[in-house]
């Protein structure tokens, strides 16, 4: 990766180079545009082996996209597959599983290293040809004039136009005020406790979604008999619950958690961090687009970070192809207010999903403990609830762009832009 | 070749043909296999490491830990072995490498310091245990890891892995194990410490035959894992 301090002209620049944008820039390679990625980063966007210990959990939706960009048959050794999913109720009777089957895949999701994915999709980046890397390149100014947009790094003395500005740096994006799109925050006052543990038996491939009075509790299965775990607590619980020595805070998994997975023997260094919900109603202006977390953040509890900004970078990449194609202007309000209007239903589904799961289940009203139970056990003997549930979190609902269908965009082909429902 | 035992040698390489067959001789490995690279990728971050597997028999550990990012060199003393590895892996697409050589003979002439050193099942079939760990040990690059299993030597071990496993259930052939050659958990550490390591964890494998799963447990009765490490050189 080179670091150039030569101005250009773009199509599109791709601000920032996580797992969204890399993904963005990949998407984008067929279609022969003139595509930037700026990273902030220094040097080598991999972190050192071993330093980012996040989990990801991908669902299948996510999986076609990583197959469509060409990047799921590197992916795929290094993902540990999700076959059924067993939800609980702790001190209740309530209990779920929610199969494969359901949902008529191979799994219902996937398990990745954060590190490992973030590996496969530089490497990929480096070695597609067709994107120019600036790396480490902070944007600090942005200025909209009527047929492209400006943006500068003022530290490595870079200016670069484009047609469309793709804003994907993650939660703490300050060019979304730049571009004037507003974000509506909510804390919540809860964190998430993150670890990898050691099990005494080997999982068959079954994750585990435990409903607690402190918060959901994860665990996903890894290879061997290992599971990543994400442990919702109150915040003001999580730090002491993470600096408790080793064995003590395994105890405290065990009573909470039970002995379905087996008994915990031994955890990797513990992690917290807080909860809050971000939500950019209006994720676009004149020649910019927020997506991914820069977007939108949730509550992890239904794991659907990763995938809803996958999900972006699928419709996004496919109205792109189709604008391109027929000539149209890739960054005017019309052509990225339709893209919104898509994206919108999905993502608020998502969003009030997830955010009514952890209200549901971090309340401790009489009745409520009831109605949760209840809930439960109708979905487990009620299949086409189970399957609806599914495939909402699973990233199969809706119409899916070609990239969610696992197809790489086409050179040529004419790609309609379809109404959506 | 030092510190090789002929009749063991010979013993393997008549088992290697059978190596990455699920249902044959080799099928405790296959059924032991994630639950030892679950341990291994527990204490070490695969992605992106060098990792020498040392006794890598048919490459069954090797390749799992090659798929998961590794840069993975299996070294075994038996021709077979490194055949059926080299062949196997050429097989399944799987990038790696093979040599037929010891431990000792790799550090004696090789420059070479590994993130981690792999040492499963071997240690309870050479002469001299403590010279291979020494020579893993001092394969290691400063902040590296070591990974072992061996079996306990305790009445528990000889009851399980000789008596049950080998006369009782047939789940080994017999023969495979020689009891006065197990290796308590305290001379393993003992070694480990006299080569500058520092034992990290010690955790003990189990076989339920009812289920025929085997499992983690936290005391070394009778086979065991222990992860030590390779102090960092300002330590």
């Amino acid at each position: 990766m080179s670091t150039k301090t030569a101005n250009g002209a773009y199509d599109i620049v791709i601000i920032g180079g996580g797992l969204v944008g890399t993904s963005l820039a990949l998407a984008l390679h067929p279609l022969g545009l003139r595509v930037a990625l700026l990273e902030a980063a220094t040097g080598d966007t991999t972190p050192a082996p071993g330093t980012d210990q996040r989990t990801l959990a991908l669902n299948w939706g996510s999986r076609q996209i990583l197959e469509g960009i060409g990047a799921w048959r590197q992916v795929e050794p290094l993902a540990s597959p999700i076959h059924r999913l067993h939800v609980s109720n702790a001190g209740h009777s309530g209990i779920t599983r929610l199969d494969r089957t359901l949902i008529g895949q191979s799994a219902l999701g996937y398990v990745v290293p954060a590190h490992s994915l973030r590996a496969v999709l530089t490497a990929q980046l480096n070695t597609c040809g067709t994107v120019d890397h600036y790396t480490p390149a902070i944007c600090d100014q942005v200025s909209v004039m009527d047929t492209q947009a400006v943006v500068r790094c003022s530290a490595t003395d870079l200016s670069l136009t484009a047609r469309l500005v793709v804003l994907a740096d993650g939660g703490r994006s300050t060019l979304r005020q730049q571009f004037g799109l507003d974000a509506s925050e909510k804390t919540y006052d809860q964190a998430v406790l993150v670890t990898t543990v050691l099990t005494s038996k080997v999982h068959g491939q079954l994750a585990f979604e435990r409903f607690t009075l402190g918060g959901p509790l994860a665990l996903l299965p890894l290879a061997g008999p290992r599971f990543a775990l994400a442990w919702t607590l109150p915040a003001d619980q999580a730090p002491a619950l993470a600096s408790l020595p080793e064995s003590i805070f395994l105890a405290k998994l065990q009573h909470c958690f039970g002995d379905r997975a087996g008994t915990f023997l031994s955890a990797t260094a513990r992690h917290v961090f807080p909860l809050h919900l971000t939500d950019v109603p209006n994720a676009a202006t004149a020649r910019a687009v927020a997506i991914g977390n820069a977007a939108h953040i949730m509550h992890p509890v239904a794991g659907q970070g990763l995938n809803l900004g996958l999900r972006d970078v699928a419709e996004l990449a496919e109205r792109l192809q189709a604008a391109h194609h027929e000539k149209h202007d890739i960054g005017n309000t019309a052509f990225l207010a339709a893209y919104v209007a898509t994206r919108r239903g999905q993502t608020r589904r998502v969003l009030s999903f997830t955010d009514g799961l952890v209200r549901l289940f971090s309340n401790n009203v009489p009745g409520v403990g009831l109605a949760r139970n209840i809930g439960l056990n109708l979905l487990d003997i009620a299949p086409p609830i189970k399957r609806t549930l599914l495939r909402r979190t699973t990233g199969l609902a809706g119409r899916l762009p070609r990239l969610a269908r696992g197809l790489p965009l086409q050179t040529h082909a004419k790609a309609p832009a379809m109404p959506h429902g | 070749m030092h510190n090789t035992d002929p009749a063991e040698l010979e013993k393997f390489e008549q088992l290697a043909a059978s190596w990455w067959d699920p249902a044959g001789d080799s099928q405790p490995l296959h059924l032991l296999n994630p639950l030892r690279f679950g341990y291994i990728e527990h204490h070490a971050t695969l992605s992106g490491l060098s990792i020498l597997d040392v006794g890598c028999g048919g490459g069954l550990l090797s390749e799992l830990m090659a798929k998961a990012g590794g840069r993975v060199l299996g070294i075994d003393a038996g021709h077979a072995q490194v055949s059926v590895a080299t062949l196997h892996a050429r097989d399944a697409g799987v990038t790696l490498e093979y040599e037929q050589t010891t431990a000792e003979q790799l550090r004696d002439r090789a420059n070479e310091a590994f993130d981690l050193v792999t040492c499963m099942e071997l240690l309870e079939h050479v002469p001299d245990p403590l010279s291979v760990v020494t020579a893993c040990a001092e394969l290691l690059r400063p902040g590296g890891k070591a990974i072992f299993s061996t079996i306990n030597r305790s009445l528990g071990a000889w009851l399980k892995t000789i008596v049950a496993a080998e006369h009782v259930l047939g789940l080994l052939p017999k023969g495979t194990h020689r009891y006065e050659n197990f290796i308590r958990p305290a001379e393993l550490a003992a070694w480990g410490r006299a080569a500058n390591l520092r034992v990290i964890d010690i955790t003990g494998v189990d076989y339920r035959p009812i289920t025929k799963t085997f499992y983690l447990v936290p005391e070394p009765r009778a086979n065991y894992m222990m992860c030590l490490a390779r102090p960092m050189a300002n330590d």
